[in-house]
């Protein structure tokens, strides 16, 4: 079915009707399909599980009752023997303190380069497993669909449901739609599904609130405090100590907002450390969450830590609590096994040089153009679209084109297109139907860039604290905190103040502001989002660089895209320790 | 003139308890009464002034507030064989929301046991109007509504089953986390879906109506014209399937705003037929939802005349053809050629 709405009407209108009767086919499409009924096991299962717990639970009470008796009646004892069990137990004890000692100087010496070699093992292991999956993937899929699903089965008019949510993201990322119009027209075919028993009924019920996942929801809507928000640059590192063990802590950047203050902390530390765990906690967490400050006033603050790490790294934000009132002139930060390092809050950050400029391309030529870039990094970074999932191959993608150019979002002599046609062809992947007949085209330079970079690993390590407040894009305020950068990858570390949250994260991406990146040699970047977190409207993003940054590149301007501006920041790279 | 658009329906009725009895839901000529409430305005007034209204009026209130959204044309059916099941678990969950008469613990007078006792049953009457339950018989089995606890042990099972859905297929916009609630419009919604066949295709007829050119809405299309669209795609298409053998995606639709009945036409571009249909919104409601969309081998395309069980209808054997007025006639709920 097509939308052939004559009715002198903007593309908007026009891409509604075509989203809505493209549901409208999926579902007659489910309406063929057989009726959900959820899964269940059947009762001779049941009846044996149901069996089987109450022996375990009998079991597990009996095992419980035996330690306790034993513990009593230990208690009872102890006096009496512990005069006669002290002489062997103290020279055994010894011996194994003489052992461990021995040991524990065996790992030093043998920690830096083992840890080396696994890392380079785990890197060579990493690159051969992702393309023994790829290699794998259709038959492992093919055994899969095969295969008796355990537990829940995801009804198959699921899928329908998934293709219109898709669809609706995309178009209302590149602006065709409303985002109530995407929401109006996914929930009237989930209810519509549901009350025809194709899919669980209870999505019949609709919310307020929110609507339906807590990933999906709006930015709340919080009383912005006046003005932007504030970085101030610390970089500052501290040699430390946890555990007897040397650790290395390097603070970044300082960031004031709305929801508090939170200051950008890296540690890096021997390898060994992460083994040392006390009731599954490690020590560096711990004592990352137990770094607290005190101002020139005389207040104190704690902090709590969120991040994440390994081998022998953990990075992450030190929440300051309360916030630094205004007026306070330093921080002192008690930073574990170091003297205090001060942190001035008058500090100024850098004058970075910002440009500001409209958007000239369409939004729907920026989604294609990042899709295409995607595509062809899937090649460069072996990192996207490696999932086993259906979800997850390049057809969705292709079908959300196919429609863009059917509900006219789209041209097939549109550039963007035919350079998507282009990487397709490089990739020797077919592409379907209307898209087959695209003309390709040469790709930009910088993206030709990227890829003749993709396995080098030569990129500089260090780390510079930029703290550059940007201007407002689409009402989105950001902070760009800090660029860290190894032999392999960099981050950029962002703060986010009205940052749109997740769009269905596991489908096609379709944000409306994308990051990019590009060196004074010329050279591309892709810039994806690594991690992050919300709340309050307020975002902190980890944005991953790929390929490592050029070493001999001397300046990387950061570019933000929204749908009407474009801002970039050229960030002079002088590296500073970083750890 | 054109007749009335609910012209060519026969009345529907509904039983449900009420207060302390079975009381009964009347639609005729376009509109939903409660039979057994004689001073209707009066209770509603003593409910705007914090009174308990009935379990009735709500409905009624209901029915009036839901007769122009589109929400109705986007979830209702599309053609007869178009089945919508409310299961009883979910009716009484928005029982429990929907309504100043909502709350369970209300006990015996809640709607949720009239709604689940009649659980979509629909009979057609010996005197052709449709009835709802079983008249002159005492009602089925009434569940007991079900209480709190068992309603959050069913959203806990709910939130089980899509959190592991989550984990296999991604995140999904579903309902039943926490701190959200149950949109009071949709419970409404579902709860007038719940009343049956007859009423679903009298509400999707009220909507159309609404939005076509004799309706409120007439003045401001525009806002709905994708809506109306995709609605008239989705149930020309299953009938020209039936009409023609024409496979439903290859059903073109736009919505007609001038005058005349539209216009149909057959093309070929490729290998398959394809139908372009010009119909306007009035369609839906005057001769979609009546059930006469496709009378012996005709697509019936406009309503002259009608007083429910007969009607003048203006309709084409083939597309491209001239229309040729017929005279059709309901019986049992089959609509047939009466006169050529």
């Amino acid at each position: 079915m097509t939308a052939a709405s004559e009715h002198a009407a903007p593309d908007r209108e026009r891409a509604e009707t075509y989203l809505r009767l493209q549901a409208e086919a999926e579902l007659r499409r489910a309406l063929a399909m057989p009726h959900y009924k959820p899964p269940r096991d059947p009762l001779p299962t049941r009846v044996t599980r149901m069996f089987v717990q109450a022996r375990l639970m009998r079991r597990r009470r009996a095992a419980t009752d035996r330690i306790m008796r034993q513990q009593a009646s230990g208690r009872q004892s102890r006096r009496g023997s512990q005069s006669r069990a002290m002489p062997p137990m103290a020279t055994t004890l010894r011996e194994i303190r003489r052992a461990a000692k021995w040991l524990d100087g065996t790992r030093r010496a043998a920690a830096v380069p083992t840890a080396a070699l696994v890392r380079s093992a785990a890197r060579s292991s990493s690159q051969l497993s992702a393309r023994v999956q790829r290699a794998a993937r259709p038959l492992r899929r093919r055994f899969r669909r095969g295969l008796r699903h355990r537990g829940y089965d995801a009804p198959p008019a699921e899928a329908c449901l998934t293709r219109v949510e898709t669809l609706a993201s995309v178009f209302a990322a590149v602006g065709a739609i409303t985002t109530q119009t995407e929401e109006e027209v996914v929930d009237g075919l989930r209810a519509a599904l549901a009350a025809r028993r194709r899919i669980e009924p209870g999505n019949l019920l609709s919310y307020h609130g929110f609507r339906g996942h807590p990933m999906r929801r709006r930015a709340t809507a919080t009383t912005a405090p006046p003005g932007p928000p504030r970085a101030i640059p610390v970089g500052a590192a501290a040699s430390g100590e946890i555990e007897g063990l040397p650790v290395r802590f390097y603070l970044g950047v300082l960031v004031f907002d709305h929801s508090g203050a939170t200051l950008t902390v890296r540690a890096r530390f021997p390898v060994e450390l992460e083994e040392q765990d006390h009731g599954h906690m490690d020590p560096v967490f711990d004592a990352l969450t137990a770094i607290s400050a005190v101002d020139d006033r005389g207040a104190t603050y704690r902090s709590d830590f969120s991040g994440g790490g390994g081998g022998g790294e953990w990075n992450g934000r030190l929440h300051l609590s309360p916030t630094p009132p205004p007026g306070v002139r330093w921080l002192d930060m008690t930073v574990p096994g170091a003297s205090a390092v001060r942190v001035r809050l008058d500090a100024t950050p850098r004058d970075l040089q910002i440009t500001t400029e409209p958007v000239t391309t369409s939004s729907t030529e920026r989604f294609l153009d990042a899709q295409t870039i995607q595509l062809l990094c899937r090649e460069v970074t072996g990192l996207a679209w490696e999932s086993d999932d259906d979800d997850r191959d390049e057809q969705p993608r292709f079908r959300v084109v196919s429609h863009l150019l059917a509900a006219g979002l789209l041209r097939t002599e549109s550039p963007s297109l035919r350079r998507l046609a282009t990487a397709a062809a490089r990739l020797d992947t077919p592409l379907p139907g209307p898209l087959a007949a695209v003309e390709p085209s040469e790709l930009p330079a910088d993206w030709l860039s990227l890829l003749s970079r993709s396995n080098c690993t030569d990129g500089p390590t260090g780390a510079i604290p930029i703290a550059v407040v940007l201007p407002e894009v689409d009402g989105v305020q950001c902070v760009i905190v800090e660029l860290v950068s190894d032999s392999e990858s960099a981050t950029i570390q962002v703060h986010v103040r009205g940052w749109p949250e997740p769009r269905q994260p596991f489908r096609v991406p379709s944000d409306q502001i994308w990051w990019s990146a590009r060196d004074d040699l010329g050279g591309g970047y892709l810039v994806s989002e690594g991690g992050s977190s919300w709340g309050n409207g307020e975002a902190d993003l980890d944005l991953e660089i790929s390929p490592a940054i050029n070493p001999v590149a001397r300046v990387l301007d950061i570019i933000l895209t929204g749908t009407t501006t474009q801002v970039t920041v050229s960030v002079p790279l002088d590296w500073q320790e970083g750890l | 003139m054109n007749p009335a658009w609910w012209a060519a329906f026969g009345p529907a009725d509904a039983s449900l308890r009420c207060g302390d009895g079975e009381h009964r839901l009347r639609w005729a000529e376009g509109t939903l009464q409660a039979r057994d409430h004689p001073d209707a305005e009066g209770e509603l007034v003593l409910g705007a002034l914090g009174g308990d209204t009935s379990p009735c009026l709500d409905l009624v209130i209901a029915w009036g507030k839901h007769s122009d959204d589109l929400t109705v044309l986007a979830i209702g059916p599309r053609s007869a064989s178009d089945l919508l099941t409310i299961p009883a678990a979910i009716l009484a969950e928005v029982t429990a929301v929907s309504g100043p008469a909502g709350p369970l613990s209300r006990g015996p007078g809640n709607p949720a046991a009239h709604t689940v006792s009649i659980g979509g049953t629909v009979s057609q009457h010996s005197s052709a109007a449709f009835y709802v339950g079983r008249s002159g018989r005492s009602p089925r089995r009434v569940p007991r509504p079900m209480p709190a606890r068992a309603l959050a042990w069913r959203r806990t099972r709910m939130l089980r089953g899509h959190a592991g859905y989550g984990l296999v297929s991604g995140w999904h916009g579903h309902p039943g986390w926490h701190g959200a609630e149950i949109d009071q419009a949709r419970a409404e919604l579902i709860r007038l879906l719940a009343l049956g066949g007859p009423f679903q295709f009298r509400l999707s007829a009220a909507v159309a109506h609404a939005w076509s050119a004799d309706g409120a809405n007439a003045g401001r299309p525009e806002r709905a014209r994708p809506a109306l669209t995709a609605a008239l795609a989705g149930r020309l298409a299953p009938a020209a399937a039936e009409w023609l053998d024409v496979d439903p995606d290859e059903v073109e639709v736009n919505v007609h705003d001038g005058a005349g009945w539209g216009e149909l036409a057959l093309t070929k571009p490729g290998k398959a037929t394809r139908l372009q249909a010009r119909l306007p919104v009035g369609w839906l409601a005057s001769v979609w939802a009546p059930g006469f969309a496709v009378v012996d081998g005709h697509l019936v395309v406009s309503v002259l005349d009608a007083a429910w069980p007969t009607a003048q209808v203006l309709a084409v054997r083939s597309p491209g053809q001239d229309p040729a007025e017929l005279a059709i006639r309901d019986d049992k709920g089959h609509w047939s050629v009466t006169v050529r």
